[in-house]
């Protein structure tokens, strides 16, 4: 297996990862690091990973099968009000309870703790997190990981791209889109029509310009000045690479209507990240996705739901509450909605959803103010055939979220002792390695 | 080796997925072999970034010998340490090595019994692992944790303040380019839109042009900067999380790092692209408004007939009920306010399209106010030829906007470039000079670009020597009118008590100590504590003498003591917020009419009140003020560490966090440090909700966590005299006691200093702090935090000379911060640049 080799820009990027400080791994950048675009495969391989997070916590009730015992199949089980919506999934569906993240103590938000499987942060990722950590060892695409967040309509125009969940290494931050005529644009710009490609080309040009730009300082420049101007053709780079996909964008690009241009509530720009999410997974853009419902933090809004109540005060209430039932049930339609929108693409023999992973929890465990004791995940697909799936899977012996994350790279083909414990292993792991019972 | 070739990148990924899987390629790797080691350690040591080239001089292997293997060879591996499958410095190994780093630099290895390495020997031995690391991470990006400010303390201080290290070199900085600073770039975007008042010296504390952006305080913890469209015409704001969310308003930059401590080093910040398109974000909003305005929502504007106001969280707009949580509708503005005047309105006045020579006085406003410099003929035309393409393709508006951008974006609107020009000395130095010198002369004090003194001087040549940057800095220093905020900045990241507002507390903890829990006046009272913690710090520097001893032992404190009358506030908003009730236990209801219980005195002249800058308008200067000095007892307030703002800044969401504490005076005044720990450990203290702090902290003096515990618990659990709210807990028969009633133990202990005279036990944390400000040894550790926010990096031994000047200059000068300055801002270190060494 070849993983992805450093570059120079690699460096200059990590420069500020290996310093702890406040960098974040541009978006552009990873674009252009690997062109390359995967072609399915004739059989079954574990391909693509998406991690839907929702704010504010994920309960064990939100997800409690009334007298299943652990291993059993949810094929003949009422799932929960909660999660009903994916009663029509339930052969794909596991259930997984158990687990904890102690050690990340997420309060409000464990940050990129939740994917890391460490001590919370809200600035600087101690390491890699497991959506980045599989990027590096899922077949490539263009996009390593998307990452799309979901907010109040306002947050999500004025906080275009924010950090909060994923980190390719330490300070080594992920960006997450939040505004989806930006992602738009930017996946699509060069195949759209009409004001988007005006605004495109807009751009394009000043873009160039500002390139130029520099490139004309940095010809004054040493060669340590030189590379960080870097970032000013990444741009361009980027634009090149994706635009030579531009019939795999023309079939996928989706419709750019109101719900666009015109959205009554944050819930048109919440489905329209979902709509651009599942054409980036076709297009072949991408095969790892994280959807932030809540922007990894600890707000969010869902006005579109009937939800007049928004932002941090929203977690104080139960997770069984009426407010938080309609909230969960509309996570559960977008994820009906992606299954759907795979398994009607054909890849190889099958569909797209047959190499695909969906993994649902919450940023911060189980509720706002929570030590992290119980922290519940709910996987869809088999992954390629190597994972359990329709199963409810309760695990025994106070494993910790790292665990699982350790199996989900065993999956992938690259087995693990451990993820991210570090020298703490023992204190916090009983065991170790992947979950064997969750592994196909 | 094929197969571990092969492996080569699989391995740099997975040996940070897992430590254990470093174990399935160790066996490829050299057996033990001592001489393998220290051969590359001399070798590399040679390179060793900041330090002098003595390897020749220095046996490795000769420190490992004498120094590590006898406790951790493969019989004996002390502390479960075994440095001998240490072969050579790898990539993989790189972890373990940065701890033998570490732990030799901070002099906690070899252990204080055994005989010690003297200082040089340490140091040697310490750049030889650095430049190992580098070369072993040099594909991982390199080994940079010694350029970290919270690695400042690893070079030894005795070093620094001696004549020991003989074969220095003449002090310089290596050439760079230093990102401004976002919160600078977002005051020079500011000063393009808002109608910030000029200052005026009658009002010291008002937001002034030149002043920072303040943002929510609160609401900033994950580093959000923005510039709210606007602001400075708001009125009032009903919700403080409502920031967040609510504000119309761009963020063209992104996150700050949020760690304690300095935070402006050359090293933190690069632009990256991801950046750059919010960036151009931001640079489109920002000249839209300074074309046609705000496109503020109609209903946000101050208008009583529109809309009334409630004392809720509830607002009627339009005769429908909405909720103030987390929504614009939390701002409300002055109606019909006028835009600062910029270029753009004499090419806005009319419906013409822009001429050549209107063009010609906007692209060198834009430009100067960006870049600190006028553009040269080449990219005036250039940018000019731009602009009139895209007012061509797009029409006036839209292409003024998509012309102009790019100016925001101009490598040097985003990074100060200090290269330095010249003929270069013998040691191959050469000064900073013109545009350079003169933006990092502005750049060292305020956030905005030279001004025209500054500028006039460059223009006529004025600024070539050493005198001629004297000659500015005391200029600028002594002039009030050029806003200084990086000063206060200094003090803030120093100190950390800016940090407060990030604590997000408990509530029902808050009740317990009788802190009003209603979210708006917590989150205003937080910033309140903050924005008067810096008022205090700027009268100890108007005084300026004894400026750290005064900061660490003044009795005085600025604290709102009455609210706001509500004749004075039409909005009536946040008019019962007072910080008093953080400071006097007595005082909690001063509000309500009963009155301060307590004598306190005031101090300040009641003509000249103080105003504090609040953290989206300055104080009301019309009326009395709310804000008085007040003089405590000695007994209760001893300096910045007993103010509720530090006090909460180093405590968590329910108690006091005496680690917290103890590891900032370890740091900060001590000049150690602390290992860092694995990133999976987070001690967690026994849930024992009626016990004191101290008695729960047993479980850190436990062997293997009291290695460390000691240097931070002892000088952190004095502070058991305040609450975790920072009030001074109350007094029982003669004894203060905790909220359970338990006798509080305020004593403590500086252990293994460094400094003799100042180890030993304490009875609070008043002795604690005395000891400390009187020590000659705490300041200059504060000089060397000085020179490291100024230069924008750590400090080497060649800084030497620079920081017995620096020090010097305090000294005579009679603790004056300004002398510490100009000394700092005059020296070789800041002055000179020199090609930078990989």
């Amino acid at each position: 297996m070849k993983t992805n080799t450093l570059n120079r820009r690699d460096i200059i990027k990590r420069f500020g990862a290996a310093a702890g400080a406040s960098t974040a791994a541009p978006f552009y950048t990873a674009l252009a690091e690997d062109k390359k675009v995967s072609q399915p495969q004739g059989g079954r391989q574990p391909k693509r990973v998406v991690f839907f997070l929702q704010s504010q916590g994920f309960s064990d009730a939100n997800c409690a099968v009334k007298g299943i015992r652990s291993g059993k199949s949810l094929q003949s089980e009422d799932l929960p009000v909660f999660i009903d919506p994916l009663a029509p999934h339930r052969d794909k569906l596991t259930i997984i309870q158990g687990l904890h993240g102690k050690h990340t103590s997420p309060a409000h938000s464990a940050y990129y703790g939740c994917l890391g499987g460490y001590r919370r942060n809200k600035s600087t990722p101690f390491d890699i997190t497991i959506d980045c950590a599989l990027s590096k060892v899922l077949p490539k695409a263009p996009v390593p990981l998307l990452s799309v967040g979901m907010e109040s309509l306002n947050r999500m125009k004025q906080v275009p791209i924010f950090h909060a969940t994923s980190a390719w290494g330490p300070g080594d931050k992920a960006s997450m889109i939040c505004d989806p005529t930006f992602l738009y644009r930017l996946m699509f710009g060069s195949v759209a029509t009409g004001k988007q490609r005006k605004t495109y080309d807009e751009n394009s040009k000043m873009l160039d310009f500002i390139a130029k730009t520099s490139a004309e300082s940095a010809g004054t420049l040493p060669e340590s000045g030189r590379e960080k101007l870097n970032p000013y053709s990444d741009i361009s780079t980027f634009r090149d690479s994706v635009s030579s996909m531009s019939d795999s964008l023309k079939t996928y690009m989706p419709e750019f209507d109101e719900k666009y241009s015109a959205p009554q509530h944050e819930t048109d720009w919440h489905d329209a990240m979902l709509d651009l999410t599942i054409a980036a997974l076709k297009a072949g853009l991408t095969n790892v996705a994280t959807i932030n419902s809540g922007c990894g933090e600890f707000y969010g809004s869902w006005e579109g739901l009937g939800i007049d109540q928004r932002g941090h005060s929203l977690g104080h209430l139960s997770m069984t509450s009426n407010i938080w039932t309609k909230i969960r049930q509309y996570n559960m339609r977008m994820l009906s909605k992606l299954v759907q929108a795979l398994e009607e693409t054909p890849e190889g023999n099958g569909t797209m959803m047959d190499n695909t992973l969906i993994v649902y929890t919450s940023n911060n465990a189980d509720k706002q103010h929570t030590k992290g004791a119980s922290w519940p995940f709910m996987t869809l697909g088999n992954f390629g055939g190597t994972m359990q799936e329709g199963h409810y899977m309760k695990i025994e012996n106070d494993r910790p979220i790292n665990s699982f994350y350790a199996t989900l790279l065993e999956a992938a083909g690259h087995p693990v002792e451990h993820f991210n414990l570090g020298g703490a292993y023992e204190k916090y792991d009983t065991g170790k390695g992947p979950l064997r019972e969750l592994l196909a | 080796m094929t197969e571990f070739d092969e492996e080569e990148s699989l391995i740099s990924f997975m040996d940070r997925v897992s430590v254990n899987s470093y174990g399935k390629y160790q066996i490829m790797l050299r057996p033990f072999l001592i001489h393998g080691i220290c051969a590359l350690l001399m070798m590399l040591a040679a390179t060793s970034h900041g330090g002098p080239a003595l390897a020749s001089e220095v046996s490795q292997q000769a420190f490992i010998e004498k120094h590590c293997i006898e406790c951790h060879d493969s019989d004996t591996e002390k502390g479960g340490f075994n440095i001998e499958p240490l072969t050579s410095v790898t990539a993989a190994n790189a972890v373990e090595w940065q701890k033998v780093w570490e732990q030799v630099a901070l002099k906690e290895m070899p252990p204080r019994k055994k005989k010690q390495p003297d200082h040089l020997e340490r140091m040697h031995f310490a750049n030889g692992v650095i430049a190992s690391l580098q070369a072993a991470s040099k594909d991982q990006g390199g080994f940079h944790d010694h350029r970290l400010p919270t690695k400042g303390n690893y070079v030894a201080h005795e070093l620094l303040f001696s004549d020991a290290v003989k074969e220095a070199e003449p002090p310089s900085t290596p050439s760079r380019m230093w990102r401004i600073h976002p919160a600078a770039y977002l005051v020079k975007l500011k000063e393009l839109v808002h109608n910030t008042p000029e200052y005026n010296p009658e009002y010291p504390g008002q937001l002034a042009s030149g002043d920072p952006v303040i943002v929510s305080k609160v609401t900033t913890d994950t580093g959000d900067l923005r510039l709210s469209l606007g602001s400075d015409q708001v009125m009032g704001i009903r919700n403080g999380s409502g920031w967040t969310n609510g504000f119309p308003s761009v963020r063209p930059v992104q996150s700050l790092s949020q760690e304690r401590g300095l935070q402006d080093f050359a090293v933190m910040y690069e632009v990256t692209s991801d950046e750059m398109q919010l960036l151009v974000t931001g640079a489109k909003a920002v000249l839209k408004h300074m074309m046609v305005g705000s496109d503020v929502p109609d209903y946000m504007w101050r208008d009583p007939e529109k809309y009334t106001l409630s004392r809720t969280s509830t607002m009627i707009v339009d005769g429908k009920k909405k909720s103030f949580a987390d929504r614009e509708t939390t701002h409300l503005y002055i109606k019909g306010y006028q835009r600062k005047y910029s270029p753009f309105m004499d090419i806005m006045a009319t419906g013409e399209l822009p001429t050549q020579a209107q063009l010609e006085k906007l692209v060198p406003f834009l430009f100067n106010a960006l870049t600190g410099r006028n553009p040269r003929v080449e990219e005036l035309n250039k940018q000019i030829s731009f602009i009139q393409n895209e007012v061509k393709a797009l029409g006036k508006v839209e292409g003024l906007i998509v012309g102009c951008a790019p100016i925001f974006l101009h490598p040097e609107a985003l990074y100060r470039y200090e290269f330095g020009s010249g003929e270069p000395d013998p040691s191959g130095r050469v000064m900073l000079a013109g545009e350079e010198l003169a933006n990092s002369i502005a750049g060292a004090l305020t956030y905005m670009s030279p001004d025209p003194q500054l500028q006039a001087a460059l223009k006529r040549g004025d600024l070539k020597s050493r005198a001629d940057v004297l000659r500015e800095v005391t200029r600028i220093m002594d002039e009030g009118s050029i806003r200084k905020p990086r000063i206060l900045r200094f003090f803030q990241e120093y100190f950390d008590y800016h940090r407060a507002p990030s604590i997000c507390k408990d509530t029902n903890s808050l009740k317990a100590v009788g802190v009003q829990t209603d979210g708006n006046q917590y989150n205003l009272q937080m910033n309140y504590l903050v924005s008067e913690t810096d008022r205090l710090i700027e009268y100890i520097l108007e005084s300026d003498r004894d400026v750290l001893r005064e900061l660490l032992t003044t009795n005085e404190c600025i604290a709102r003591v009455r609210p706001t009358i509500k004749e004075e506030n039409p909005f009536n908003t946040y008019n019962d917020a007072t910080s008093i009730a953080f400071y006097d236990n007595t005082v909690t209801k001063y509000n309500k009419g009963k009155g301060r219980k307590k004598s306190v005195t005031g101090i300040e002249d009641i003509e000249r009140p103080i105003f504090i800058r609040e953290y989206w308008v300055s104080t009301s200067v019309t009326g009395p003020s709310p804000w008085e000095m007040l003089t405590f007892p000695a007994t209760e307030r001893c300096g910045i560490l007993t103010q509720p703002s530090w006090l909460i800044a180093h405590s968590d969401a329910m108690e006091n966090h005496a680690v917290l504490r103890g590891r900032w005076i370890r740091e900060r005044l001590l000049g150690g440090g602390v290992p860092e720990v694995p990133i999976t450990v987070d001690a967690v203290l026994p849930d024992e909700p009626k016990e004191s702090l101290r008695h729960r902290m047993r479980v850190t003096r436990e062997s293997e966590c009291w290695r460390c515990h000691q240097k931070m618990d002892p000088l952190g659990l004095p502070f058991e005299m305040f609450n975790h709210v920072g009030k001074f807990r109350k007094i029982k028969n003669g004894k203060q006691v905790d909220e359970f009633g338990n006798p509080v133990d305020a004593r403590g202990e500086i252990i293994a200093s460094g400094v003799e005279e100042l180890d030993g036990k304490v009875e609070d944390a008043f002795e604690l702090i005395h000891r400390l400000a009187n020590s000659e040894y705490v300041e200059q550790v504060f000089v060397r935090h000085a020179f490291r926010y100024w230069m924008g990096r750590n400090e080497t031994v060649n800084d030497a000379p620079t920081l017995k000047a620096a020090h010097k200059a305090y000294q005579d000068n009679e603790g004056s911060m300004k002398a510490l300055i100009i000394s700092l801002l005059t020296s070789d270190s800041f002055l000179y640049r020199k090609p930078a060494q990989n």
